[in-house]
């Protein structure tokens, strides 16, 4: 199962998706960031939850392209849908492959480690004390896999818990399910 | 080989778009803006009743029938007529893309125009950043790659 999502992720990743310049890539984010922390006057929750909308907003539209592009359909388990996330979701629109690890007892949460990181390539976090304890720089990958869940009616919980921007050893998404929303599911599926 | 008709719903059953082709002698009337928006609304409800109506048992029927990417396993799939066939393709996230077609139009081809239709709003209509998710699909790109794909259809 996990050899094939990879080998469906790799293809879909060369033949199917629009390549940009990663450092276009990059430098596009940094400055976006950068600017909503002086729009925010440097007010690091406001800017980490604005980047989280701005991410909500893309998910809820990428999620479709997703499906589409994979021709995948539903999951049975959340342990699919991890897989699937890291090895194609991840794959597809960023080229990396996050590490699922950490696996809550009841199977409702898990981690995805980032062992890179294109959108923090080249950054530093601004030196004022305050930065490097409260922004979340990457923050909007938790916005669009908010948004991509809900879409496909998982109620999920979605945020960073370290960064190693931040000084931390790793970079962790924590995605915790919350439930799943069965009044919303499209008519015609169980 | 004709597609009469196309209408793209949304999960809450709003009519985001719709289209009639023109092809010589179509049994699909022209309707106005209103009927067009009664007709949307009955499907929508008429799938969901189906959906509750089909046993069980006769979900695999139409498993080899539909894309992966169509969720629509239990709700209305086709409806034959002497005249035209009507066929729904579901995404998980509930969007609705509705074909009228006529009766000799094979199930890959419709498969494949399905597919394509979806990729199209995909890409021409959500990534358009101006675009609200539930508002109707007014967008010029999105219309004349409709066009083109139908029209290589209608031979």
């Amino acid at each position: 199962m996990s050899r094939q999502l990879k080998q469906l992720g790799d293809d879909i990743w060369r033949n199917k998706v629009e390549k940009v310049n990663s450092e276009l890539f990059t430098l596009t984010y940094g400055s976006i960031v950068a600017q909503l922390c002086k729009d925010f006057n440097y007010n690091y929750d406001e800017v980490n939850n604005e980047l989280f909308q701005m991410g909500y907003s893309i998910g809820i539209r990428l999620i479709d392209e997703f499906l589409q592009k994979t021709q995948l359909s539903r999951c049975v388990n959340l342990k699919d849908t991890a897989e699937i996330v890291s090895k194609i979701g991840f794959k597809i629109f960023l080229n990396i492959t996050p590490t699922v690890a950490h696996w809550a007892a009841d199977y409702r949460s898990f981690g995805l480690i980032l062992t890179e990181n294109p959108l923090a390539d080249f950054v530093e976090l601004p030196d004022d004390g305050k930065a490097s304890k409260k922004l979340w720089y990457s923050n909007i990958l938790c916005g669009v896999l908010k948004g991509c869940f809900e879409m496909v009616q998982l109620d999920c919980d979605v945020s960073f818990i370290q960064d190693t921007l931040k000084g931390d050893d790793a970079t962790e998404i924590r995605v915790k399910l919350i439930k799943i929303l069965k009044d919303e599911i499209p008519a015609g599926e169980e | 080989m004709s597609v009469y008709s196309l209408y793209v719903i949304s999960k809450s059953g709003s009519l985001l778009y719709q289209k009639d082709f023109r092809v010589p002698n179509s049994p699909v009337a022209k309707q106005n803006s209103n009927d067009y928006l009664v007709i949307a609304s009955t499907l929508h409800g008429v799938h969901a009743i189906a959906s509750k109506l089909t046993p069980k048992e006769a979900m695999n029927n139409y498993e080899k029938s539909r894309l992966p990417t169509n969720s629509n396993k239990y709700g209305l799939h086709c409806i034959t007529t002497e005249l035209f066939n009507v066929c729904v393709f579901q995404s998980a996230t509930g969007l609705k893309i509705i074909l009228m077609t006529s009766k000799d139009l094979s199930e890959s081809k419709l498969l494949q125009l399905q597919d394509k239709l979806y990729e199209y709003y995909t890409d021409y209509v959500l990534k358009s950043p101006f675009y609200r998710l539930e508002m109707p699909i007014r967008m010029k790109s999105f219309d004349d790659k409709v066009l083109s794909v139908v029209t290589s259809y209608n031979v």
